[in-house]
């Protein structure tokens, strides 16, 4: 494949007229060498794009906008610039001006170039290269990155020029940029999520529809935040504010992985892992969420924090579990080359392979987790910690006010309630898909379809009866509540509901028990599937791979790594 | 020699969308250095099977190989080996003939002065050369066409898909694609070529598949499927005087069919060898017809394809 015949040979006249290397050349080979190193797609894209009238008609658009706000900017302020502190505002409506082409444009432009080119079959020619489904939406967001970088380098004077003015310090500034920046990202990687996960037999009008109001929505909420830290500024002195941009980071880094690894799940042909190497990140991302909420429990502590994170948890795992749970439960012959083998891998990694079975125990074992084991003791040791440091620290008005006292049984029982919920709802609907699957292949969006009617059904009809009943109406939280996840999950975790929590946990166990038994019984069955030899012919091109000194196609980031080795 | 291992191979392959079986059952092999016809009227399942080939499609039952690599479980290795040619076009705006070979050069992991060389050893063979600094959108079918069988070659893979890749060309340009196609079997690549046009295919490939709705009909070279499909001749004579006398000897065997007489000529298909026709000619000279004028020519493959696919299938 990499061998070049000698009627190739013949037809290269490059290297040839190479005679003396002067230094010229070798900073020429040093750039070949680096452009090389690019991403194709995004050399071709930005190839493209310098000959695109609509890239250029956008820059200038903004650079006209920025000069035209410069000017208009200035003349009403007029002498008191010197005086009044006109920077806040200069700055807001350049941000304002910037985050149309970063947070509508290039979100926009990620979803469409993957659906179309998708629809289009212009996909299908660039998916049998060997670029990797990791390859594809590196250069995609690599290519949108570099729109960025363009957009922005038409504001950059306006910026740097609001620095000039007063009432503007660079943290802010940056701030500004950074989060705007951060925010393009992240919507542009689910602008590529979307685009992989949209089906291909029909025109996205209505998709598209919807993500156009959703980013315009994101520009109008990016725009409150600017405007937060323009005019209130200032009070990143307090701890908190740092502690929050942690958060901030951490939640953007975990969701761009976690949504990164599921539009590559996508891009992957079906007889590839899907989903190793997202649920590693779904860990990782649930792990440095409660490693936050511990944080914060030692600055704040407030039982509202713990039960905040059971409740966000849950949703999660409901939204994920719902995607995991109605994953094919017969493995390819390409999965089961890879499956653990021995006991210990067996007892540990199981759960990582795909499968319903093992996605329905993933999700339950890592809602118990957080609600079960990591909350109580990380609580504890916040109350304790705040004791022993309560002479040293003094606690100013932090952003969280701690009220009450820490109620650890409660926030057992909450967590055990959450998990009994997505025991029994994310079972029957593995049930339930289970069955549809012997008859059909099913797409994506249909496991997640069925979750959502049942919980729907589950929690609306019990609802719709209570308000239509004459006696019932007025009152809170009923028994006849209890299929009511939303409704009984909301009191159990604020603390509203009017009979002991206790109460509901003991209805909610003996279902959860019948229905998990089920899925462990089917569970037990998907687990015959034993891991079988790589084909010889697999072996020896492997081998041939790590002669030649190439790559083999295994893991080359950390993404891949815990993925298992598909690219 | 190498030929003992196929470089492609198709194992009790089948794929039904809903009721239509558009690939059933269809197994063969395409060895290196061969051009493989896949013949079949439209909606044959010609597309499909190539399709699922380039891993781009999934079968419902059975497999493919490439190079030893089964397109269902390692299409990541498969790709590496495969040049496909669809018989639909990719749409890139704004970019130039030279530099969408590039991408696919990069993009199938070529670098340096590799790459360089194989763009230019491309835009060379197939004739690209005055067009590289052409947008692909500006080109013609012809081009297009040169430009497609370019990209599927970019990486020097040793197995090639072409999906009707003379379809809607000049007889020209079709002339230049068998010379490129012999050029690039000669390189010792495995060529599987479909079309629906026999006549295309007769001249540059040494072993054919007919295929109809799904099923595969016949396979081996064009002189197998003479022989085993009961290979007729057809016979051209011309009679002074009139062919009439020409009835009275030749009705009445069994190896003479569709016997037309008109004025001088006569025309009839002979089952049998060009023996027993020199034969029949002695025979009929013999028996004083005035025999002006003889012509005898094997069926064309269109013929025999036109035999195959009505004496199966309906
Ligand atoms: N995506 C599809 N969905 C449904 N039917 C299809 C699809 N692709 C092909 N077919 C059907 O399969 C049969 C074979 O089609 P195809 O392989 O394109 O034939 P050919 O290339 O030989 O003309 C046809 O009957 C066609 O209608
Ligand atoms: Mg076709």
């Amino acid at each position: 494949m990499t061998t070049i015949d000698p009627a190739r040979a013949s037809v290269e006249v490059v290297d040839a007229t190479v005679v003396e290397t002067t230094r010229w050349d070798r900073i020429d080979a040093l750039l070949a060498k680096l452009g090389d190193r690019l991403n194709p797609i995004l050399v071709k894209e930005a190839r493209q794009a310098l000959r695109s009238r609509q890239f250029l008609i956008t820059f200038f658009l903004m650079l006209i906008a920025g000069w035209a706000w410069s000017i208009v900017g200035l003349a009403r302020i007029g002498p008191a610039v010197y005086y009044s502190a006109e920077g806040p505002r200069m700055l807001f409506v350049y941000h304002l001006i910037l985050s149309f082409p970063l947070l509508v444009v290039a979100p926009y432009a990620a979803f469409h170039s993957l659906s179309s080119e998708r629809q289009d079959r212009t996909f299908e020619l660039l998916s049998i290269t060997s670029l990797g489904a990791r390859q594809i939406l590196t250069g995609k967001l690599c290519a949108i990155g570099l729109q960025m970088v363009v957009y922005l380098s038409a504001i950059v004077p306006c910026l740097a020029f609001t620095y000039l003015l007063r009432g503007l310090d660079i943290v802010t500034i940056v701030l500004v940029v950074v989060y705007t920046c951060a925010f393009s990202l992240a919507l542009s990687v689910s602008g590529l999520l979307l685009g992989a996960i949209s089906p291909l037999r029909q025109r996205h009008i209505a998709l598209s529809v919807l993500l156009a109001i959703g980013l315009f929505g994101a520009m109008w909420v990016d725009n409150l935040w600017t405007a937060a830290i323009v005019f209130q500024g200032g009070f990143w002195g307090a701890s908190e504010f740092w502690l929050l941009q942690g958060l901030f980071a951490t939640l953007f880094i975990n969701y761009f992985a976690v949504a990164f690894l599921a539009a590559r799940s996508q891009l992957l042909t079906v007889s590839e892992n899907r989903s190793t190497a997202l649920r590693w990140s779904l860990v990782v991302a649930q792990l440095s969420f409660l490693g936050w909420m511990a944080g914060l429990q030692m600055t704040v502590v407030d039982p509202d924090v713990s039960f905040a994170l059971i409740y966000v948890s849950a949703i999660g795992w409901f939204v994920f579990g719902m995607f995991l749970t109605g994953e094919p439960a017969a493995l390819s012959p390409r999965v089961r080359r890879d499956l653990p083998q021995s006991t210990l891998a067996r007892t540990l990694l199981t759960w990582f392979t795909p499968g319903p079975g093992t996605g329905y125990v993933f999700v339950l074992v890592n809602m118990a987790a957080i609600s079960l084991l990591a909350l109580l003791p990380y609580h504890e040791i916040g109350v304790f910690i705040r004791r022993l440091s309560d002479a040293a620290y003094s606690p100013s008005p932090g952003l969280w006010l701690g009220a009450g006292a820490p109620k650890p049984a409660e926030m057992m029982i909450a967590g055990a309630v959450a998990t009994c919920y997505l025991a029994i709802y994310l079972g029957i609907g593995s049930l339930l898909v289970r069955v549809l699957r012997r008859r059909a292949n099913l797409a994506l969006g249909v496991p997640a379809l069925i979750n959502i009617v049942l919980l729907s059904v589950g929690s609306i009809v019990p609802w719709v009866i209570q308000m239509t009943s004459p006696t019932l109406r007025n009152r809170d939280w009923t028994v006849l509540q209890i299929p009511n996840a939303v409704w009984s999950l909301t009191d159990v975790c604020f603390d509203r509901l009017p009979v002991d929590d206790m109460v509901l946990l003991l209805m909610l166990f003996p279902v959860a028990v019948l229905v998990g038994g089920i899925n462990v019984l089917f569970l037990l069955d998907d687990l015959k599937q034993v891991r079988v030899a790589r084909p010889e012919r697999v072996e020896q091109d492997d081998t041939a791979l790590a002669a030649v000194g190439a790559e083999p196609p295994g893991p080359k980031d950390p993404w891949d790594e815990v993925g298992g080795g598909a690219t | 020699m190498i030929d003992a291992t196929p470089a492609i191979e198709l194992i009790n392959l089948h794929r039904y969308f809903g009721a239509t079986k558009a690939v059933d059952d269809v197994s063969f092999q395409v060895y290196p250095g061969r051009v493989f016809g896949f013949i079949g009227p439209n909606g044959a399942g010609k597309t499909t099977s190539m399709r699922i080939l380039a891993t781009l499609d999934m079968p419902t039952s059975g497999d493919a190989m490439v190079d030893g690599f089964s397109v269902v479980q390692d299409a990541d290795r498969v790709r590496r080996r495969l040049g496909f040619m669809p018989d639909y076009f990719d749409t890139h705006p704004n970019i130039i003939v030279s530099e969408y070979l590039d991408f696919f050069a990069r993009a199938y992991g070529l670098v340096g002065a590799e790459r360089l060389r194989a763009v230019n050893y491309v835009m060379s063979f197939t004739k690209l050369d005055g067009l590289a600094e052409k947008p692909i959108d500006g080109l013609s079918k012809g081009m297009k066409q040169r430009l497609c069988l370019g990209r599927a070659m970019i990486h020097d893979p040793p197995v090639m898909i072409l999906d009707e890749p003379a379809a809607g060309l000049d007889p020209r340009a079709r002339i230049q694609l068998r010379e490129m196609i012999g050029q690039l079997a000669a390189d010792g690549k495995a060529i599987l070529v479909s079309s629906h046009i026999l006549t295309e295919l007769a001249e540059m490939c040494d072993t054919v598949a007919i295929i109809e709705q799904g099923r595969l009909l016949a396979v081996g070279t064009v002189d197998e499927i003479h022989r085993t499909r009961h290979a007729q001749r057809g016979v051209h004579m011309r009679v002074l005087g009139g062919a009439e006398p020409v009835r009275a000897h030749l009705a009445h065997r069994d190896d003479i069919h569709e016997l037309h007489i008109v004025g001088e000529t006569a025309e009839f298909l002979h089952d049998g060898t060009q023996e027993a026709e020199a034969e029949m000619l002695r025979q009929l000279v013999t028996a004083g017809v005035q025999v002006v004028a003889f012509g005898s020519r094997a069926r064309s493959l269109e013929d025999v394809f036109m035999q195959v696919t009505e004496g199966l299938v309906q």
